[in-house]
């Protein structure tokens, strides 16, 4: 029985290799897609386009626009009125708009109150979010230095301190490169396997193979096998070369840890996979079925989004995406260098979650073919 | 009249040459049949008759007017129709027979008025008005062709197009699909050209092209050579006389179940049966054939009772795909299963073979011990072993999954690159191969465990007839020499006459079940021997004999009459000539008695 699962999987892996697209697009997928999720995808407020209503036009409204720098923010000009304001949200050139009132610098040096507004473009929630935040944060230091002449930083307010662990520059670049290797490496667990046996189905390979004395579960585990190997192998090549090589990003911890939290990760993750290989009869359903079932594990992992921010229920289905477990092992082993004795918590959830869903998947595959 | 000319047409597919300087010409009133297997160029030459593809070089002339460009067919779109390969694959499947005609009535902007008029008379012709409301994924193969005809003809097209309409298709749908062909050339003088893989079909059309990689190397202005003969030799040494035939002296050399045909370069001084060429021979005599150097052996034994079936049957849904099928196998036996597409063969195959477990009845194998699977090989429908492996590559997986090992391994391979022919392509990828080949590898890869059993789900479907011819030399070299037993199945009517026994299966169940030379006297007893005619109108001269009470069937411009005494067509003061019967008017005649 060994014997023949080898020679099974050297055949699958041959084949594989043979594969100028797929290879293509596993290669593209651990190297070229790393480096735009590293470089492309910024979650901090960039070079953010307003333009200004200054009814006041003073000189104190002018100095209050100038303290608006980049590379955070992009001045781009004055608007006569609101409904030109509008009309520029509208075609989306600006993420933000600034009206200052004719009487602004009056009321500033009388110490009265005095009002600004910002009009924000609700389409792009986070930039908005973020801008509207940034914004008030200068205008209001810009309008105490103002009104009473002194520098808000000798005021007696509590000064904050802060430290930050694990990722010093708070780079976000690495926070998306490494959630991005997650993402690819969730995607070629649920795309592999189910592809190679639907491949064999559509072919009418398997029916050869289920005549001869070769048995479905031996079938099942060379190829389960064979592609976690293929996974795996991405994986190495890619921390050690693009990862700690190419994207400069800090690798803290143990490296056969992570490997070996990986190795459990994919190959009880593989049980999905097979549940789709059951499912779909064709390749077209396998991508659908896997972009489906790909989505809501992302979304559930924590890794778009803070599971604090979710709805309750979201918060409790979390505990059923696999990629919770390895996401959050995974990051502790990388970014704080801990050992065993700390992730051995996320290991046994991803063991625990991995393995029920492993034998579901075998099966179901079990009893379709 | 010429309807289209071509002339010297080359169609290259980037490097792959499809059309090597293809020229034909078609007459006006007239059905073509355009011969050849899979990739000989048919399609593509059909489609740019259809103006749906372009052409690298040459010259066509459609109604006289010369094809420079694609745009030039616009304005001849209404007088052509073309209907491409594939059940039904020009059909919404989701919408019933009636709305489908109606649909390509409009595409053309028929007159409403003519439209319905029109509908009514093409439905009825075909049979299918009783149908109408009928959705189209609820047809048999046969009525989709005939519903596909209906939306071609439906404008009053000039010229009908039919790519492969018959592929699948069972043999009397196939018969009446011709004689509908027929009736609308005669009645409304409609140009047809048809394409098929089928060389009994040829015969079917007023004038016939044979295609072969990209070349026409048969048609029957140029081709016919009156001189040329070929023999048969039907003795019992048969075998010996074929094992000792040298093929470089000869154009061609067929080995058939009990009888060697042979067409020597030189005259034969020998008193042999003399035949003139056909279609079937001058394709032979062009593409050659190849004897593998087996060394057959002359007689072989037929054993005990190897396989038992007993009233097994499987039901999909509400669907019956086998039914109450029986019969019983011995060691040693060639058994045919034939059937059109869709009767049950695989579904029977796959049963005895345990992929799927029968809804009834039982089989039992004598094979001795419960090593089932170790005696038992397999060759699927289509090629299915794996294209990106090489050859060598597949014959080493199939071995080492079975066990075999080392040098048991590679003398075993050897042998089978012997026997398969296959010495020059060992280290190729087998994707890139010609079919042919492909599907030899797949027999060895099915024997070499040297199982007692051997299944073939329509091993030659696509091959060409010289490929084919080898592809039975190895067959009945592992019968003969290594008493293996063999089910196959085909949908080529043609090779039954390998088989001991054929099994011919329709709608699931078995219409017929004996030695080809059993089911001919039967089918003798019943309906008589066929006679043929030629005449210039075989379309209303087969309606008079079959007004007469007939049975009957068009040939191109021959009639083919079935009856037991010739002398009753007296009357009609025709010459007919005696034909032998086929295993197509066999299950014509076997399926025909169950439907009536």
């Amino acid at each position: 029985m060994i014997y023949r699962i080898v020679v099974l999987i050297i055949k699958e892996l041959i084949q594989f290799f043979r594969d100028k697209g797929l290879l293509l697009f596993v290669i593209y997928l651990f190297t070229g897609d790393m480096y735009i999720a590293a470089n492309g995808i910024d979650l901090t407020l960039k070079n953010a386009k307003f333009y200004v209503i200054d009814e006041d036009n003073s000189f104190l409204s002018r100095e209050l626009i100038s303290k608006f720098q980049k590379p955070t923010f992009e001045f781009s000009g004055y608007l006569s009125s609101v409904s030109m304001a509008e009309k520029y949200l509208f075609e989306d050139k600006c993420v933000g708009i600034i009206v200052i009132p004719e009487d602004f610098s009056k009321n500033i040096k009388n110490k009265t109150q005095t009002q600004i507004g910002i009009i924000v473009n609700g389409t792009e929630t986070s930039t908005s979010y973020l801008f509207s935040g940034y914004v008030s944060v200068i205008i209001s230091k810009f309008s105490i230095e103002n009104s009473f002449n002194i520098e808000t930083k000798n005021l007696p307010i509590v000064n904050l301190r802060q430290r930050i662990l694990y990722n010093n520059n708070m780079d976000s670049h690495i926070f998306m490169t490494i959630t991005e290797l997650f993402s690819v490496i969730t995607l070629l667990i649920l795309i592999l396997p189910a592809s190679a046996i639907i491949k064999e189905k559509e072919n009418g390979n398997i029916e050869m193979l289920l005549v001869s004395p070769v048995n479905i579960s031996e079938f099942m585990v060379a190829k389960v096998i064979a592609m976690n190997i293929i996974i795996i192998l991405g994986v190495i090549t890619t921390t050690i070369i693009i990862i700690k090589g190419v994207l400069k990003v800090p690798f803290n911890g143990s490296f056969i840890l992570f490997i070996l939290l990986t190795a459990i990760y994919v190959f009880t993750s593989s049980g999905i996979s097979m549940f789709i290989a059951s499912v779909a009869s064709n390749m077209l359903q396998v991508s659908q079925i896997t972009i489906m079932l790909l989505l809501p594990i992302l979304y559930l992992s924590g890794s778009w989004a803070p599971i604090e921010s979710m709805p309750y229920i979201f918060q409790k289905l979390t505990y059923l995406s696999p990629l919770k477990y390895y996401l959050e092992g995974s990051f502790t082993i990388i970014l704080k260098g801990l050992g065993l004795s700390y992730v051995y918590k996320h290991f046994l959830g991803t063991f625990i979650l991995g393995i029920p869903v492993f034998l579901a998947g075998v099966y179901f595959l079990k009893k379709k073919i | 009249m010429n309807i289209i000319e071509i002339n010297n047409i080359v169609k290259k597919y980037k490097k792959r040459v499809a059309l090597n300087n293809v020229s034909l010409e078609i007459k006006e009133k007239t059905l073509t049949c355009i011969v050849g297997p899979d990739g000989a160029g048919k399609s593509t030459l059909l489609k740019i008759m259809a103006g749906v593809l372009k052409f690298d070089s040459g010259k066509m002339k459609i109604f006289n007017y010369e094809m420079k460009k694609l745009s030039y067919f616009e304005e001849l779109k209404d007088k052509i129709a073309f209907m491409p390969q594939g059940l039904g694959l020009n059909l919404y499947q989701r919408l019933s027979i009636e709305e489908n005609v109606d649909f390509f009535a409009e595409l053309h902007e028929v007159d409403p008025k003519i439209r319905n008029e029109r509908k009514y008379e093409l439905l009825n012709a075909t049979g299918l008005y009783k149908f109408k409301d009928r959705q189209v994924n609820k047809l048999s193969g046969g009525m989709k062709q005939k519903l596909g005809i209906c939306c071609s003809l439906v404008h009053s097209p000039k010229v009908i197009i039919l790519d492969e309409p018959t592929t699948g298709v069972d043999p009397i749908s196939r018969r009446e699909l011709y004689r509908l062909i027929h009736k609308f050339i005669s009645e409304e003088g409609v140009t047809a050209i048809v394409s098929t893989s089928y060389m009994d079909e040829a015969e079917r059309g007023d004038s016939v092209y044979i295609m072969h990689e990209g070349k026409i190397i048969y048609d029957d202005i140029s081709s016919i050579d009156e001189d040329e003969v070929y023999y048969e030799y039907n003795k019992p040494d048969f075998i010996e006389f074929y094992n000792n035939l040298d093929e470089n002296n000869h154009k061609f050399v067929i080995l058939g179940r009990n009888f060697v045909k042979f067409a020597p370069k030189k005259p034969y001084p020998e008193d042999f049966k003399k035949f003139k060429f056909g279609i079937e021979e001058n394709a032979l005599k062009t593409i050659g054939t190849r004897k593998l150097n087996l060394q057959i052996k002359p007689a072989k034994s037929i054993g005990d009772k190897i396989l038992e079936l007993k009233n097994v049957t499987k039901k999909f849904g509400n669907f019956f795909a086998v039914k109450n099928v029986s019969f019983d196998v011995n060691k040693g036996e060639i058994i045919g299963l034939l059937g059109p597409n869709g009767a049950g063969k695989t579904t029977l195959m796959k049963i005895l073979l345990g992929l799927y477990t029968p809804s009834s009845g039982s089989y039992n194998f004598f094979i001795g011990d419960n090593l089932l699977k170790e005696k038992i090989g397999y060759m699927s429908q289509k090629f299915s072993l794996y294209s990106d492996l090489t050859v060598k590559e597949n014959l080493v997986l199939n071995g080492t999954l079975r066990k075999i090992k080392g040098s048991t391994l590679k003398n075993k391979i050897e042998e089978l690159y012997y026997l398969g022919n296959l010495e020059n392509y060992k280290a190729e990828i087998v994707e890139k191969l010609p079919l042919g080949i492909k599907q030899r590898l797949a027999l060895m890869c099915a024997v070499i465990h040297e199982p007692m059993l051997v299944f073939l789900d329509e091993p030659t479907s696509g091959v060409d007839i010289s490929e084919r011819d080898v592809f039975w030399q190895i067959i009945r070299y592992f019968s003969n020499n290594k008493n293996t037993t063999f089910i196959v199945s085909t949908h080529f009517m043609t090779e039954a006459d390998f088989c001991d026994k054929i099994c011919l299966m329709n709608n699931g169940e078995i219409a017929e079940f004996d030695s080809p030379e059993a089911l001919r006297e039967k089918f003798r007893a019943k309906f008589g021997t066929p006679y043929s005619t030629q005449t210039k109108t075989p379309y209303s001269l087969e309606e008079k004999i079959k007004n007469m009470g007939f049975k009957t069937d068009i040939f191109g411009t021959k009639v083919k009459v079935y009856t037991k005494d010739i002398s009753l067509l007296d009357t009609l003061n025709l010459n007919f000539k005696e034909e032998i019967i086929t295993i197509d008017d066999i299950f014509v005649g076997a399926t025909e008695d169950a439907t009536t």
